[in-house]
């Protein structure tokens, strides 16, 4: 971008709405992204879990998901353009955080949790392993 | 209106979006925790119908692309662009939430609702709270195209329009983790 021209209010609201050009690349990269993940899954359905082992799949899909949010932040949502960027990237890396303690804990605790609780149960008697069908 | 308040408001905005997603977070963690917990019900694997997902899927991604470009034709003051287009998104948002209400009418119609396992109580809840928002987010497209066909685009009008762009976006964010955790990863 033009240095002189950058700071006017007009240049700086027309980078904050994006253009045509990022919104039609956005919506392609999506669509792309989302026809892939779908198409591993069902072709790894067809071919009954052969295409990739188990997970090296759930990391190419994870990563195209991952690929789309980014995307989506910078076509769509123009994340990193307009006057208050550093304020709303400093309130998405603050929610990020707390998702990842959210969602990265409690999944750990409760794995900790049944883990220790399945056990205590086979050790008191209650329950053996031949009765924990599913 | 100057061009201070004009900041502010999407940034609040913006501020409330992340809150939004904490709460996303939590249901997703719930229903990571739970997913397992079939109770002698059918398994994501046995329920969900990918195809039908993917229709739902591009439906959400292209009703984010039409109000963006709303969002656009409103900066470039195209008043008839901007109402056509976000009609065009209500229909889109519209049928996404049928699709989404046919899905869970047909769950519950072959008795696997809500309270046959502790997956689907968190299947609904996070899947069902993406939903009220759509239909929060359609209620306000609906409000917000009353106001541009009665005041024009007025810096209020384009304010609004900002701030549903901006959470019509976060719903189809929201929507590919749904999508990805939810669905694509039940059939792995």
């Amino acid at each position: 971008m033009r240095t002189d021209y950058h700071n006017t209010p007009h240049a700086r609201a027309e980078s904050a709405y994006g253009s045509i050009h990022s919104y039609i690349f956005g919506f392609l990269f999506s669509i792309l992204c989302t026809g892939l993940a779908f198409g591993l899954v069902q072709w790894d359905l067809v071919t009954h879990h052969e295409i990739l082992p188990h997970g090296m799949l759930i990391l190419v899909i994870l990563v195209l998901a991952i690929a789309q949010l980014m995307a989506q932040l910078i076509f769509f949502l123009h994340l990193g353009k307009g006057s208050q960027s550093g304020w709303n990237a400093t309130v998405l890396a603050f929610a990020v955080l707390i998702v990842v303690i959210v969602v990265g804990g409690s999944l750990w605790i409760m794995s900790n949790l049944t883990h220790t609780s399945v056990e205590e149960m086979y050790i008191g008697g209650v329950i053996s392993p031949s009765t924990q069908a599913d | 209106m100057n061009e201070h308040t004009n900041d502010r408001v999407p940034f609040g905005f913006w501020v409330y979006l992340m809150s939004d997603c904490v709460l996303f977070a939590a249901l997703f963690a719930t229903y990571a925790v739970l997913r397992g917990e079939t109770f002698g019900g059918p398994s994501g694997a046995e329920l969900f119908s990918l195809p039908f997902v993917l229709a739902e899927t591009i439906i959400l991604l292209v009703s984010s692309a039409t109000i963006g470009l709303a969002m656009l034709a409103a900066h470039h003051k195209k008043k008839k662009e901007v109402i056509i287009l976000l009609l065009a998104t209500f229909a889109l948002g519209c049928a996404f939430l049928a699709m989404e209400v046919s899905e869970f009418a047909q769950f519950v119609r072959e008795g696997h609702g809500w309270q046959q396992s502790a997956f689907l109580s968190s299947f609904f809840t996070l899947v069902g709270t993406h939903g009220l928002h759509i239909f929060l987010g359609s209620l306000w497209m609906l409000v917000l195209l009353f106001h541009l066909l009665y005041k024009g685009l007025t810096p209020g009008t384009r304010s609004k329009l900002m701030c549903l762009t901006l959470f019509w976006h976060f719903l189809d964010i929201v929507w590919i983790f749904i999508f990805t955790f939810v669905y694509l990863f039940a059939l792995l």
